[in-house]
């Protein structure tokens, strides 16, 4: 069975450095036999949410635009790999903007429960975030992922050390079952 | 002598629970005679979210044309600056990060290009908060959203020690904040104590 790949693009400047190293992750995965789609958040449109919260009672989002559609491709693959520059200590507006519009998903999910997936998509289903930034701190690739205290932090790869190697070893370590 | 606030509310639902603590503190502050106040509602302020081309380090502007041309002259010309968003997805609002992306100008004036922000004798003087809300009762909700409204104030010349900050969590549905024991005397203490602050900082 193939293993599908989808890269999202965040960064409004094509072609730069997130998207170089996204599109160095999606050649890995392409070359390791996956089937690999990216999509450049720039090219479609889509609005702000709205944080009207109609969908906490419908789990539909009252707007219609190329956020839904990208959510439906969102769900369908195995592997989304989300990239975004860092911009100001976080994620770009558009990363961020599609983010919240995902809340009709977070309802389904916790309010109405009528999401949920088998053990076996959970098991095949993967994230992977990758990101740049100018700064040179140390935590300014931290700020934009607050974790629980309690909860173990995923594996993390500083842009300095980033391969593609490295970045299969950790998901591969993250899990303890790996896809087939 | 006017003090000049300059308030974004950042929120994409108008009169929530983010503007309502906005609210507050516009009014405690607006008790005061001497103080004139805008609010900006960023849902109507037409703001695109920064393209990334870098060309302001250049040429000391945006090459867009919108509503921040307007408020690029209004965040200079104010002596008090506040931000509120509620948080969405453990993070600030899309709206106010663009907001925030596009500082970026202010962001390549003063480091790259090493110009003022402000003239001289205003440096130093100048206060910001920021407001938030969150429905999540987690304490650490807010942690990602601070640092981005730190680069906001930074790059504007408002230091770390005059940024304010009202993060109220654990309210979600519209109007939840009136329910909260403290949210409103908070913001209330704290417009007066801007102003407090900001007056005895102009005389000098």
């Amino acid at each position: 069975m193939v293993v599908t790949v989808l890269g999202i693009s965040g960064s409004p400047h094509r072609h730069g450095n997130t998207e170089t190293l996204l599109d160095s992750f999606l050649d890995g995965a392409r070359s390791a036999g996956a089937s690999v789609e990216k999509v450049v958040l720039k090219d479609l449109s889509y609005s702000p949410c709205r944080g009207c919260n109609a969908c906490h009672k419908t789990g539909e989002c009252v707007v219609k635009d190329d956020a839904i559609s990208l959510f439906d491709k969102i769900l369908a693959m195995d592997c989304i790999a989300i990239a975004s520059p860092i911009y100001t200590m976080g994620i770009t507006a558009e990363l961020k903007g599609l983010i919240d519009r995902g809340q009709y998903l977070w309802a389904r999910k916790f309010i109405l429960k009528t999401l949920y997936f088998s053990d076996e998509h959970i098991r095949r289903h993967k994230g992977l975030f990758i990101s740049t930034a100018g700064q040179n701190w140390d935590h300014v690739l931290t700020g934009h992922f607050p974790q629980s205290p309690r909860s173990s932090m995923a594996p993390v790869l500083s842009t300095t050390t980033i391969s593609s190697q490295t970045i299969w070893t950790s998901t591969r370590e993250s899990k303890t079952t790996r896809p087939p | 002598m006017t003090i000049k606030v300059l308030a974004f509310a950042g929120s994409p639902r108008r009169h929530g629970n983010s503007e309502t603590l906005l609210d507050w503190v516009l009014a405690s502050m607006a008790e005061d005679p001497d103080i004139s106040i805008e609010k900006v509602p960023l849902t109507e302020a037409n703001i695109n979210i920064c393209r990334g081309c870098n060309a302001c380090e250049t040429l000391n502007k945006c090459i867009q044309r919108d509503g921040m041309d307007i408020y690029h002259d209004k965040i200079i010309e104010a002596d008090c600056i506040l931000l509120s968003s509620p948080i969405y997805c453990m993070g600030i609002a899309a709206l106010p990060k663009a907001l925030i992306d596009r500082a970026q100008v202010f962001r390549s004036r003063k480091y790259v290009l090493k110009l003022p922000i402000v003239p001289p004798e205003r440096k130093g003087k100048r206060l910001g908060a920021f407001l938030a809300s969150a429905g999540q009762d987690w304490k650490y909700v807010f942690d990602a959203a601070v640092p981005s409204v730190k680069c906001f104030y930074h790059v504007i010349d408002i230091r770390d020690a005059d940024i304010s900050y009202l993060m109220i969590n654990h309210v979600d549905e519209k109007g939840a904040i009136e329910k909260h024991p403290t949210a409103k005397a908070d913001a209330m203490k704290l417009g007066k104590t801007m102003i407090a602050e900001l007056k005895k900082r102009l005389a000098t």
